[in-house]
């Protein structure tokens, strides 16, 4: 409700007999406008009104009769109106902004005109009506002379003239009650009369009672003021004071009119300053009083009359006209002070009223005749009838010829009835408060007029620019009129007012054109065809109606449009307000075009600029510099930069600045598609007819469209010519018409309209929209083909559309992006552009056929997609043009290709080594691509490491559409298990790849690429190669393994084998390699061997080779493994062969020894035991003497002979020192000890791999032997125990049963599908079933094979220094009483017998012998000094004799002094005593080393009781040469007791409580006595 | 001459991202050559004025949300595309939008061609639409069946445990995949339908 700056205004009639207005005029305008009014409503709160504008108006000059809209018969008076408003708005809009005010402004022209033709009458219903609201009578009254002669008689006569008769009288007419006024008699006083002598009141300066007489007697002492005051004064108390003074200053008068000074009044009244402001201020609340209380009065009246009409709405004969204009004057009057939204509410129940009576009439329930309004508009037919005739009855040269004339000929008045030009929406267009006063009034006129006061009201609320611009003119002009010559009284009031526009106002004007328009369009479109219907119905029409059917469609069609688009034109220039930033233009006007300026634009032509300090246009001083065309802006720029630049505006952000842009956008848009259809039908299409489609049948359910509509310049050409006069005619907007004029223009409008709507929409935050403008502005680029103008705007708007799903939208734009690039030759991005656009169409594809699978399930149908046709061949283009690039493309090969399969089944070669890998895959591209070159990688885990193979297309290949397989080759054969991880195809310099990260899991379903496991098998036919640890061991050698090579098939023309060890610490010796024959015409090293690579030349097919080299290894393993790659080429190309294969090395049996020295030989026992849990077969044995050493074996056993884990077996070896040979250092004295064996475990492995390759030899499954036996056997190895093995060799029988039970064809891997479709691994698992079941028990061999494992253990004979032999022998003198018993062990040995206590002589004989040192030679060997001594326990025997000495062993002077000879053994005597009874073994004899001690031991040598001697102590190493071999270990010597009788009492009498020995008889008779 | 009055030219349904999900497309025109129902515009530049009507649709729903008005999500008028296309809206409380964008003279009712448009309809939705063509214009409640019927439909295709409506809105989300659209053949059907059988002034549910 507080307008900061209202545009209301009241009209204020003065009368002045006396021609003083001038002299009051320079006081009072500056006073206006009045401020701070309030009005208490009756219904509703205290309205406040800021300001009211005054119009001061002459009397008479004020038209009485109901406010009309200006002539339209006066056209030239609006063409004035307007092109005084001249100013640019610097808008795609310039139309001449409505003066609908103006034009009333000027009422005295008009109303000049008028008076004669419209008599003023009172109608039956008044409308409001323009009578002022206030009546002032200006009075100039020098002295009281004159106004009692005069004045005052003037003065009742106006009074009585001009008030009703009445004034106080409120019950009169109630049409004058609409008029109501209020009269005000101001009395101007002119300096240097009487009358300005006068003080105000009388006695001013005088005492009070004065004042009183003076009213009490009236006499002439009385102010002139005083005596008005008192004659026309209402008596009763409530009436207002209707008299005021106002004096005017002597300087303010002109000099012509100024009295000359009256000498008669010297006692001249001087009037202070603020006295003077006080009578102002009276005036003018005097002023305010009395407008406010008319208003009021005619606010009631009004209010009473609606209420009335309102409540006879359901009457018949209830006019919605007479209603109509009784309500209108109350919104008038409300909006003549300045209530502008009261006034809206007015007319909002006004339109809503009128469309209940629409709605009413059309059904027909229509209640009266009067209520009925016209159904079309008089002008608006005779102007439809003009276009018809023109594009009938005239040629087309007549149509054309009103394009181009259209400036002239309205000048000219040819055809000034009825156009939309420039402001269709105008509420003084047309007389419509007559016509509807009159009832003849049409359904459009009535709704235009409705909505252009609403328009009018909102604008003023919105306190638009140009309604306030017009009043702001208005009142300066008030006030130049008065200021002009005469310094002004007041000063000037500030213009304070807030200029401030209130955008969500504007925005509202907006919105309600948005809506109105299409309502508006309908409404019209119906009166036309109404009209034509009368027409016809009536009279018969002067056309022939066979032209008037399609003519009057098209004449329609352009009168509609060119309303429509007046209207939006002139809201959006109605609308226009600088606090709208607009930024800069977006479009980039490329080099190539002759920038706009050139051209001349038609609106500044047409219409007259108005001037604007924000120029935003794309004029010559706006333009920003053009970016190069080949130059993208940034993605900092364009779009972003000025959405970047609106948010910065918007730190202003007015209230309602988005929502007024987003509208005018949209009004822009809408002229932009009226202009757009209107181009349509002269064949100028905006480009998007003509856009291809990309078919995504997904998103858009589609309904029959023929999308050849793009041929419409055909269509053009083939209509007669008439057509295009048709086209043209009632088009009567010129803007419109001149942009329909040519091409050029109707492009250069529909993108400035666009660009408009972009800015806005920019600055309203409106991204989808501003998307839009520009994908709007490309395809008009792309249309025009301007490609570098397109290809910027395509660059900004498609990822927009893609990343918001409106894939549709994105891949149409792509496509016409793509054939920019092209055209502008922007290689780099044109082969990105189609990437994309082939990889999005590709997805659409692929969205459809998920579809098409989900839906159709089960229905084979094949749907050709025509769709597609727009992106055929762009493959070609794209192929072609990455053919020049000097980079590779990359791109994911899941754009173009839905899925890849590999297919499981392995195409293996005949003849040769390679396999076939197949991937389907099918194609989501409309085109067919060649692929030049694909490769596919393989990976899987072989023997633990990672192992690749990659797989390479043979020949070029097409890839349709659709399904594909796609034959890769590999000639690597590397058995294992594989998965394809990754694809690469390659056409020139595209290459489509994919990559399975490694994360990815493998079993997602959704996974692109997928991809069995897929089994490389090793084929029995082809090149083979096997590793195995030689047969043949020798343990003080280097290790060898064996690698054999079989050549299979292959006729091979050169061959390289590269070994690597794959154990950490293994060493392949590779230089000793050999090559082992294993025919004659075996080939050998074509080159010496290299560091682990052998080379072959030419080998024939099924050939083996055997090279065997030496190996050593750091660590302690079980096995070794080492890779051996064999690349060899045949005639069918060059193939690889890989594998890893590994042998177990550890020893199947391990060998203890035990040597026992004897004087002459050495006893070797040799213990065989297993190594594994496996047992071992022992075939033979052999200990090999050497140089030194001869051995003998007893007799050999007569069959192998089997060793167990735990019974191993013995072997027992005589080792003799060869007689004659000198030990030198360089004797050989190892020997070697030759097992010949075999382990059962291996029999078994073997056995079974012979049982199973039998079985399969002839089959179809013969070439997967390899595969089988390698499957099984680990399950032997593993699944057979220690328990087991022991069976198997104990039975020599191995039973298949641990065999069953498994899952072959889980173990297998995937093989695929054989040649009978039956899956591989089930048929093999099948097979291996059916084998056990016939083979239950595999015989195991007994027979010797020829040529067994052998394994050859070193032996060494440790080197002894000495070997003592101690021997004693009992000598007899044998008892005689022992004879007996004697006699009787004799016989059976030869130990003696011994009585207990029996005194035995017994010799010690020490022999020697050096034979077993193999160390020392003969010369070396010292003098030895040994000490022996007999030790026996003391319970067992007494020894006596000599039981310590020590002996020396001469130093040997020649070899046969290597054992002791009878010289130089020693015989010691002993005597011996048993102790006991019972078995007793000899004494033991301890031989030791005495060493002579060296000066070095003083401590050791001093004082020594040996003699200077110690013994040596057993624990010196580098002395324990010796060993004794006691011959009487393991002897015993039987001792009898020597009692013969014993006599016992049985009674506890003995000591102790035991028997009681009473009598012993020796043995040796006679000697026989009672111990006691 | 024939009155036209308005029909239905296109119905979309867009995602909370603002993705679309479906689109149908009803032709309310003719071909000048073939004399076939042609719809007004392309596909594209439906879709267009669908990703248009997304602004309007968030300036409205933040000055809702600022205002605290608008409880019902019907969005009314959003866009005049030109004298006789309009965009209507309508936003569920889940920020699925539904746009029927009305063709203003997209059916004929005259003596002849009216079998489209008399075929199912009251009287009084016959009288409405009478009074529509005489230009009072399409009143934005007179949308609210549309709606409504929209809603039921998407409803029940929300209730089909096979539809993964977080599927079919992840497009915007995930940056590199598109939207799913609806693919449900009822779905587009029965949209179809709602754009052919409404007439204006249609009171009863579609």
């Amino acid at each position: 409700m507080e307008q900061p700056f209202s545009t209301s205004k009241v009209t204020v009639e003065y009368f002045d007999p006396h021609g003083v207005y001038k002299l009051v005029a320079p006081g009072l305008i500056p006073r206006l406008p009045l401020r701070n009014l309030h009005w208490q409503s009756h219904a509703g709160p205290l309205r406040s009104i800021d300001t009211l504008h005054i119009e001061l108006a002459p009397e008479g000059s004020i038209d009485p009769r109901p406010i009309l809209s200006p002539d339209p018969f006066f056209p030239t008076l609006q063409r004035n109106n307007s092109t005084a408003g001249a100013a640019d708005s610097g808008d795609g809009f310039q139309t001449q902004i409505g003066n609908i005010a103006g034009a009333v402004a000027e009422p005295g022209n008009q109303t000049a005109g008028h008076r004669n033709s419209t008599p003023a009458r009172r109608h039956q219903i008044p409308g409001l009506r323009r009578t002022p609201y206030l009546k002032v009578l200006l009075v100039r009254c020098d002295d009281n002379d004159s106004y009692k002669s005069s004045v005052r008689q003037e003065i009742r006569d106006w009074i009585k003239a001009h008030t009703p008769s009445s004034s106080s009288s409120k019950k009169t007419n109630t049409a004058e009650n609409h008029d109501a006024f209020e009269w005000l008699i101001l009395h101007v006083v002119v300096p240097n009369t009487a009358a300005a002598a006068q003080s105000r009141v009388t006695g001013k300066s005088e005492a009070a009672e004065k004042t009183s007489a003076a009213s009490r007697w009236r006499t002439g002492s009385s102010t002139l003021l005083e005596k008005l005051r008192s004659d026309f004064n209402s008596s009763s108390k409530g009436a207002a004071d209707r008299i005021a003074q106002i004096r005017i200053g002597v300087n303010d008068v002109p000099y012509d009119i100024l009295p000359r000074v009256v000498s008669a009044v010297p006692s001249s009244y001087k009037e202070t300053a603020e006295e003077s402001e006080d009578a102002w201020n009276d005036l003018i609340s005097k002023m305010r009083d009395l407008i406010l209380s008319s208003f009021d009065m005619r606010v009631s009246q009004y209010e009473e009359d609606i209420k009335e009409k309102d409540t006879q709405r359901s009457l018949p004969g209830w006019n919605f006209c007479t209603f109509f204009i009784l309500k209108e004057g109350l919104a008038r009057g409300f909006e003549s002070v300045g209530l502008v939204e009261d006034a809206l509410v007015g007319y909002d129940e006004l339109s809503v009223g009128l469309d209940m009576v629409i709605r009413d009439q059309a059904a027909g329930e229509s209640r009266a005749a009067a209520n009925s309004l016209l159904d079309f508009t008089e002008e608006l037919k005779e102007a439809t009838l003009r276009a018809i005739a023109a594009v009938g009855g005239q040629s087309s040269d007549g149509g054309e010829d009103e394009v181009v004339d259209m400036q002239a000929s309205h000048k000219g008045g040819v055809d000034p009835n009825f156009t939309f030009d420039e402001i269709p929406i105008s509420a003084t267009k047309k007389p419509y408060r007559d016509l509807i006063l009159e009832n003849k009034v049409s359904v459009l006129d009535f709704r235009c007029y409705i909505f252009a006061r609403q328009i009018a009201l909102l604008q003023r609320l919105g306190n638009v620019w140009s309604s306030r611009e017009e009043l702001l003119a208005k009142l300066r002009e008030q006030q130049e009129s008065v200021i002009h010559g005469v310094a002004p009284r007041a000063p000037p009031p500030k213009q304070a007012e807030n200029e401030q526009e209130d955008l969500s106002m504007l925005a509202e004007i907006c919105r309600r054109t948005l809506e109105f328009i299409p309502s508006v369009s309908q409404v019209m479109r119906n009166d036309i065809q109404a009209a034509l219907a009368r027409d016809q119905d009536t009279k018969d029409s002067k056309l022939p109606p066979v032209l008037l059917e399609p003519a009057a469609g098209e004449v329609i069609e352009n009168l509609v449009s060119a309303f429509a688009f007046s209207i939006a034109q002139q809201i959006l220039a109605q609308t226009e307000t600088k606090a709208l930033p607009i930024p800069p233009s977006t479009v980039a006007p490329s080099d190539g075009h002759e920038p706009k300026a050139a051209i001349p634009e038609p609106k500044t032509m047409m219409h007259p600029a108005r001037k604007s300090s924000l120029r935003v246009s794309t004029g010559p001083t706006g333009m920003r510099p053009p970016p190069s065309p080949n130059v993208f802006p940034g993605p900092g720029q364009g779009a972003a930069a000025a959405e970047h630049q609106a948010a910065k505006n918007s730190v202003f952000l007015k209230v309602g600045l988005e929502e007024l842009a987003g509208r005018r956008a949209e009004l822009y848009v809408l002229a932009r598609n009226i202009l757009e259809q209107c181009g349509k039908k002269r064949g100028w299409s905006d480009g998007w007819a003509g856009v291809p489609v990309v078919g995504e049948a997904s998103m858009i359910d589609m309904v029959e469209i023929s999308l050849d509509e793009d041929s419409t310049p055909a269509v053009d050409v083939d209509q007669p010519r008439h057509g295009l006069a048709a086209l043209i005619a009632g088009l009567d907007n010129k803007l419109l018409r001149t942009a329909l004029d040519n091409s050029d223009d109707f492009y250069r409008l529909y993108e400035t309209l666009t660009d408009k709507a972009l800015r806005h929409f920019t600055v309203a935050n409106h991204t989808h929209s501003v998307q839009a403008c520009m994908a709007d502005l490309a395809i008009l680029k792309y249309h025009l083909e301007d490609y570098a103008a397109a290809a910027a705007f395509f660059w900004r708007t498609t990822p927009f559309f893609g990343e918001s799903g409106w894939s549709l939208l994105e891949l149409s734009m792509l496509v016409m992006y793509s054939r920019c690039l092209k055209q502008l030759q922007r290689k780099d991005d044109f082969v990105k552009v189609m990437l994309k656009l082939l990889s999005k169409a590709s997805a659409a594809e692929r969205d459809r056929q998920n579809q098409r699978k989900s839906l159709h399930l089960g229905k084979k149908k094949e749907v050709d997609y025509p769709d597609n046709d727009v992106i055929k061949g762009f493959l070609g283009d794209l192929l072609s043009e990455t053919k020049q690039l000097t980079t590779e493309m990359r791109v994911p090969l899941s754009s173009f290709f839905s899925s890849v399969e590999v297919d499981g089944t392995l195409e293996y070669h005949d003849g040769r080594d390679g396999f076939t890998v197949y991937l389907k895959m099918s194609s989501l591209l409309v085109d067919e691509l060649k692929i030049e070159k694909a490769r596919a990688r393989m990976v899987g885990q072989i023997s633990g490491t990672q192992r690749e193979v990659w797989l390479e297309l043979s020949n070029p290949t097409t890839v349709k559409p659709g399904k594909n397989r796609l034959k890769l080759d590999s000639n690597v054969i590397i058995p294992g298990s594989y998965e394809v991880d990754r694809v690469e195809l390659r056409t020139h310099n595209l290459c489509l790849y994919h990559e399975r990260t490694t994360s990815q899991l493998t079993n997602k379903p959704t996974n692109f690429l997928n991809a069995p496991r897929v089994t490389v098998i090793h084929r029995l036919e082809t090149l083979d190669v096997r590793m195995t640890a030689s047969d043949h061991i020798q343990l003080d050698k280097n290790n060898t393994v064996d690698i054999e090579i079989n050549c299979g098939w292959n006729d091979l023309l050169g061959a390289e084998i590269r070994v690597k060890a794959a154990t950490g610490g293994l060493r392949l010796i590779t230089s000793e390699a050999t090559c082992i024959s294993m025919s004659s015409e075996s080939p050998s090293f074509s080159k010496p061997p290299e560091a682990g690579l052998f080379s072959f030349g030419r080998i024939p097919s099924e050939t083996a080779i055997k090279i065997r080299f030496p190996y050593t290894l750091e660590n302690d393993f079980t096995s070794i493994s080492v890779r051996i790659d064999v690349s060899y080429t045949t005639e069918h190309g060059s193939f690889v062969f890989s594998r890893t294969p590994s042998v177990p090395i550890t020893l199947a049996l391990g060998v203890n020894v035990q040597d026992v020295f004897k004087h002459k030989a050495l006893l070797s026992k040799f213990t065989v035991s297993t190594g594994s849990s496996s047992p071992l077969r022992l075939f033979r044995s052999e200990l090999i003497g050497s140089e030194i050493f001869d051995t003998s074996f007893g007799l050999p056993p007569s069959s192998s002979v089997l060793v167990f884990p735990r019974q191993p077996a013995s072997l027992l070896y005589k080792v003799k020192r060869k007689s004659g040979v000198a030990i030198t250092p360089k004797a050989n004295k190892t020997m070697y000890l030759k097992l010949y064996y075999s382990v059962t475990l291996d029999d078994i492995v073997e056995l079974v791999q012979k049982s199973v390759t039998d079985a399969l030899h002839g089959t179809p499954l013969q070439t997967y032997t390899r595969l089988l036996v390698e499957a099984m056997l680990p399950h032997i190895e593993h699944d057979l125990g220690a328990f087991e093995l022991e069976r198997a060799a104990l039975l020599s029988s191995f039973p298949t049963t641990c065999l069953t039970g498994i899952n072959w064809a889980a173990k297998l891997g995937t093989l695929g599908r054989g040649a009978d479709g039956q899956d591989l691994c089930v048929a093999l698992g099948n097979f291996l079933q059916s084998w056990q079941t016939q083979n239950p028990t595999l015989a195991l061999p007994q027979t010797t094979p020829p040529e067994p494992k052998s394994i050859l253990i070193p032996v060494d004979i440790p080197s002894i220094a000495i070997v003592h032999s101690a021997d004693i022998r009992l000598q007899p003198p044998t008892p005689a009483s022992l004879d007996s018993i004697t006699q009787l062990t004799e016989k059976s040995n030869s130990s003696p017998a011994l009585t207990v206590n029996q005194l035995t002589p017994a010799t010690l004989r020490l022999k020697w012998t050096r034979i077993w040192d193999t160390e020392t030679t003969m010369e070396e060997m010292p003098d030895m000094e040994f000490s022996y001594e007999v030790t026996a326990a003391g319970d067992a025997w007494l020894v006596g004799g000599r039981r310590k000495g020590h002996f020396v062993i001469p130093a040997p002077s020649s070899s046969n002094d290597m054992s002791s000879k009878a010289e130089t053994e020693a015989d010691v005597p002993l005597l011996l005593i048993p102790q006991r009874e019972g078995w007793l073994n000899y004494p033991n004899v301890d031989i030791r080393e005495i060493r002579p001690a060296d000066a070095s031991h003083p401590s050791a040598g001093g004082g020594g009781e040996s003699g200077g001697v110690t013994p040596v102590d057993g624990g010196d190493p580098a002395m324990q040469h010796c060993e004794t071999d006691l011959r009487n270990l393991g002897e015993s010597v039987r001792v009898v007791p020597d009692r013969e009788r014993v006599t016992l009492s049985l009674d506890a009498s003995g000591p102790g409580g035991g028997p009681l020995v009473l009598g012993v008889e020796k043995r040796n008779g006679g000697v026989g006595g009672v111990v006691v | 001459m024939a009155t036209s009055i308005p029909s239905i030219a296109c119905l979309g349904v867009i995602g909370r991202h603002n993705n679309p999900l479906h689109t149908t497309i009803l032709p309310t025109t003719t071909d000048p050559k073939t004399g076939a129902p042609a719809p007004l515009r392309t596909p594209l530049q439906f879709s267009l004025l669908l990703s248009s009507t997304l602004d309007v649709f968030a300036s409205r729903a933040r000055h809702a949300s600022a205002s605290g008005t608008l409880l019902s999500g019907d969005f009314g008028l959003l866009h005049a595309v030109d004298d006789r296309l309009a965009a209507y809206g309508w936003e569920t409380n889940t920020g699925v939008k539904f746009v029927v964008v009305v063709d203003m003279r997209g059916r004929t009712l005259d003596r002849t061609g009216g079998s489209t448009a008399s075929s199912s309809k009251s009287a009084a939705a016959a009288a409405a639409a009478a009074a529509s063509a005489t230009g009072v214009g399409l009143r934005e409640g007179e949308l609210k069946v549309v709606f409504r019927a929209m809603q039921t439909a998407y409803v029940r295709l929300l209730q089909n445990p096979f539809y993964d409506p977080d599927e079919a809105a992840a497009g915007a989300a995930g940056a590199a995949a598109l939207g799913k659209r609806i693919t449900s053949r009822k779905f587009a059907e029965e949209m179809r339908r709602i754009g052919e059988v409404w007439v204006p002034g249609s009171v009863n549910a579609l």
